[in-house]
């Protein structure tokens, strides 16, 4: 800093100016009347009355020195989303300017990046932020190195030039993909339509030729679909399961565009189940009828199909037929022609005898291994020689009666598998009431036991069968839990997520993968019942991959989260299960337009020049005056000082006050004795 | 079905969720204690079904509806589940015939349309006594065996709808239920 120094006069009156100018004027006013009356040494008397009056002046000499101070000028670089193609000619750009403010004297300069806020892309809430840090009156201006897609505007007026240096190139164009409706939920085994189109922007003409949408399901390729530029268009999306079905639509690239970032777009759509139909066939009249009747009646998503068998064939019956209101079980309508129409089908209690044939039980177990679902509640019948486990579907339960169904109380209890799987896993379990019987078995190949009964009898075993799934409840004493002896139990809840498990809502599923993106992050839940996995793999919308480590697993829980900034798929892969999310309108102002333009910013800058016709000379200019033209930009030199030393020299020391008022004072006295 | 022997209950002392069904003749009784009250109260609220039978006038029906807050009742419509669970009945009789037999009014909705009391003064437990050699005890007015056997039925039904609920009432919609699952 160059250190300045002035010198000024200054006068430091003894007395108040009025006072001083009223004394004055008597004196000079008394000194004329002496004049006119000839008093002698007038003259003399006048120049001590000046001198009087110069010492109460005090006149001094005031010697400053002055430090001149720098300017700051401020560097905004943009990295929000939509410069994500022009990296390197913006960080070249910013290079170049770095060195040319470098070489201006006097300036500080200081440089700022943001990534535009998330919403679109913010820069002037930042620029104002650091603005505030900036002593006033020593702002140059402000330098922004951007593509100009800025979506906000300075609140107050900045108190220096604003100049724009533009990346990319003028004359840009864009095409990009518009979602128009994508619906969010879907009927399982329908269908859903998903409206789009496909804009460009800046192009002289438009594309004539129509251009080609690739759309995959969940990964797979599902169609391609030819579009005019402009007009809207439809693709039909089948759902095919229950929980969400990720598809992505995406345009093929314009030559030379900015950026194919927007040309993708991605949809999740939930499949939920429009009426889950469960079959119930009761063997015999119990009180556990009740419960199971109450419990699938009370399911506002079942609708169900209740038969009961109220007479054993074996029993005679000497009632005339029309005193009984008995119909015949429909084994042939619901066993051979109707078992694909239910997705469940409960056998309450029930043994064969000789209602159904071969044939219905065949059908039965090939309904299961495509995809259907049976549960067997079952009492001591089971252990008898009528039961279930003597036909056919053996093939199909999971666990199998070891003989003898002995009465006895117990408390039924979660295994350890039990406690961690989404059926089972419930509260309190050391206050359910007990159950007075059940019936040992033993568990069929890698079927899983969830609840236990006495002496580790299992009591509630689930098992997976080709496409579907089986369970079995080993004891008919759940409505002692309804009724509340001993307290009661969970019925409900067990019941209902049992049901709802075997017939596959995601909800329930023991081993799951999820991912969803919610506020621009993408949320990834790994459900498993085995060992955790360290991290799973992220494959971003660009194709690059990425490793996302999961969190410390809790009762089977891991869960994730990382930012999601690119529309599309997102592929996450844990090595046996993948999930996909779709990210379809996260910042849609963002990539709205991803062209590089004046016209936002023109308005509001005093200079507006593209980096790729040069970057511009910088000089320092007078506030007030032009601060941009042809190659040049200016940042104002304020000139700002600080004062860092003053001294005060008096005129008049004393001595020499004496000697202008008392001489001529002293002379007058002379003259006018003689 | 294969019915033991009636049990004597105690509500005081004895479990009642064991029992689907509660034969209760309305005869001088001491007081309900607030235990059994409450015990008979949550029975009925869990599923249970108590038949109050008039042997004679002799009983308080209002003060006990009141302290076990049993619902209001109405006359039995005709075609009842009650009266074609298993057996097809047109009228309910015990030892004496005639009378109207009284059940707890409900929507399809609550307990699956079942009533949880149903009332009588029907003497049904005259009608179905029997010693140890299966004779019947006592004389049926005014309809003689005929009318011990709808009494019997009678009580079939009233232990059907006790187990399968509503079951029945289902069965009138069932081709439409069948035709509505092909959708």
């Amino acid at each position: 800093m160059k250190a300045l120094l002035s010198e000024s006069l200054v006068f430091a009156p003894l007395l108040p100016w009025p006072l001083l100018a009223g004394a004055g004027l008597l004196a000079a006013g008394l000194l004329v009347l002496a004049a006119r009356q000839g008093l002698r040494g007038t003259a003399w008397r006048a120049v001590a009355g000046m001198g009087l009056f110069l010492a109460l002046l005090d006149p001094r000499l005031l010697r400053e020195t002055r430090e001149a101070r720098p300017d700051v000028a401020l560097v905004m670089v943009d990295d929000s989303p939509s410069q994500a193609a022009r990296r390197e000619a913006t960080e070249a750009a910013l290079r170049e300017v770095e060195a040319r403010l470098g070489r201006l004297p006097d300036l500080e300069v200081r440089i700022l990046r943001s990534d535009g806020g998330g919403e679109g892309t913010r820069l002037f809430r930042p620029l104002a932020e650091a603005l505030a840090s900036i002593p006033p009156g020593r702002f140059a201006g402000a330098v922004l190195i951007t593509d100009g897609q800025v979506h906000d505007r300075p609140e107050a007026p900045l108190p220096g030039p604003l100049q724009v240096l533009l990346t990319g190139r003028p004359g840009e164009i864009d095409r990009r993909l518009v979602l128009e409706q994508a619906p969010a939920y879907g009927i399982v085994g329908g269908e859903v339509a998903i409206r789009f189109r496909v804009d460009e922007a800046g192009a002289k003409e438009r594309s004539d030729q129509p251009v080609q949408v690739r759309v995959s399901s969940e990964g797979r390729p599902a169609g391609v679909m030819t579009v005019r530029v402009g007009e809207a268009a439809r693709f039909v999306l089948p759902v095919e399961h229950a929980g969400p079905t990720v598809a992505e639509l995406e345009v093929e690239a314009l030559p030379g565009e900015a950026s194919a970032r927007n040309n993708r777009a991605a949809v999740a759509v939930n499949g939920v189940r429009d009426r889950l139909k469960v079959l119930l066939v009761s063997g015999q009249p119990h009180p556990g009828e009740r419960t199971w009747r109450n419990l699938l009646k009370s399911d506002p998503q079942v609708d169900l199909v209740h038969f009961t068998i109220l007479r054993p064939p074996h029993k005679q019956e000497f009632t005339p037929v029309d005193e009984l209101a008995l119909i015949a079980f429909p084994v042939r309508e619901l066993f051979e022609n109707r078992l694909k129409d239910f997705h469940l089908v409960v056998f309450d209690r029930y043994v064969l005898r000789q209602v159904m044939t071969y044939d219905h039980l065949v059908n039965l177990v090939a309904f299961v291994r495509g995809g259907g679902a049976v549960l067997a509640a079952v009492g001591p019948e089971y252990a008898g020689p009528e039961s279930l486990a003597n036909s056919l579907l053996k093939e199909i339960l999971p666990a199998l009666p070891k003989g003898g169904a002995p009465a006895g109380g117990f408390r039924p209890a979660p295994t350890d598998l039990g406690r961690r799987h989404p059926v089972t896993a419930l509260p309190g379990a050391e206050t359910w009431g007990r159950w007075l019987r059940h019936v040992p078995a033993l568990p069929e190949g890698d079927a899983q036991v969830l609840l236990q009964g006495p002496d580790s009898d299992p009591l509630l075993v689930l098992a997976h069968l080709d496409k579907g799934r089986t369970a079995i409840l080993l004891s008919d004493h759940v409505w002692l839990w309804a009724r509340g002896f001993e307290g009661g139990g969970p019925h409900g809840e067990l019941m209902r997520r049992l049901t709802h498990w075997l017939m596959k809502e995601p909800d329930l599923e023991e081993e799951a993968l999820a991912a969803r993106v919610e506020k621009g992050r993408l949320l990834v839940e790994r459900r498993s019942l085995g060992e955790g996995v360290a991290a799973v793999v992220v494959t971003l919308p660009s194709g690059e991959t990425r490793e996302l480590p999961l969190g410390k697993p809790d009762g089977g829980r891991a869960s994730a989260a990382m930012a999601a900034d690119q529309p599309g798929l997102y592929r996450i892969g844990d090595g046996e299960k993948t999930a996909f999310a779709a990210s379809g309108i996260v910042n849609s102002l963002e990539d709205a337009d991803l062209r590089a333009t004046d016209e936002r910013l023109r308005p509001l800058a005093a200079g507006v020049a593209w980096a790729a016709e040069g970057i511009p000379a910088f000089s320092r200019v007078v506030p007030g005056r032009e601060a941009a033209g042809r190659g040049w930009m200016g940042l104002v030199r304020n000139r700002a000082e600080v004062v860092t030393g003053m001294r005060q020299v008096p005129l008049l020391p004393g001595l020499m006050l004496l000697a202008l008022v008392l001489l001529p004072l002293a002379a007058a006295w002379r003259r006018e004795g003689r | 079905m294969d019915l033991a022997a009636p049990m004597a209950v105690d509500p005081e002392a004895d479990e009642l969720s064991f029992f689907p069904l509660l034969y209760w003749p309305l005869v001088a009784m001491p007081e309900l204690s607030d235990g059994a009250a409450a015990r008979l109260k949550a029975y009925l609220r869990r599923g249970g079904l108590i038949l109050f039978d008039g042997r004679d006038a002799g009983a308080d029906m209002a003060g006990l509806a009141e302290r076990l807050d049993l619902p209001r009742l109405i006359p039995m419509p005709p075609d009842h589940v009650l009266s074609r669970s298993y057996y097809l009945l047109r009228e309910a009789v015990g030892r004496f015939a005639g009378g109207t037999v009284w059940i707890e009014e409900t929507g399809e909705g609550d307990n699956d349309g079942v009533p949880t009391v149903v009332a009588g003064n029907h003497d049904w437990a005259g009608a179905w006594a029997v010693d140890d050699a299966l004779q019947p005890l006592l004389p049926v007015v005014p309809g003689g065996e005929r009318q011990r056997e709808m009494a019997l039925r009678f009580g079939v039904n009233l232990l059907m709808v006790a187990l399968t609920g509503n079951y029945k009432a289902d069965q009138v919609h069932l081709p439409t239920i069948l035709e509505r699952l092909r959708q």
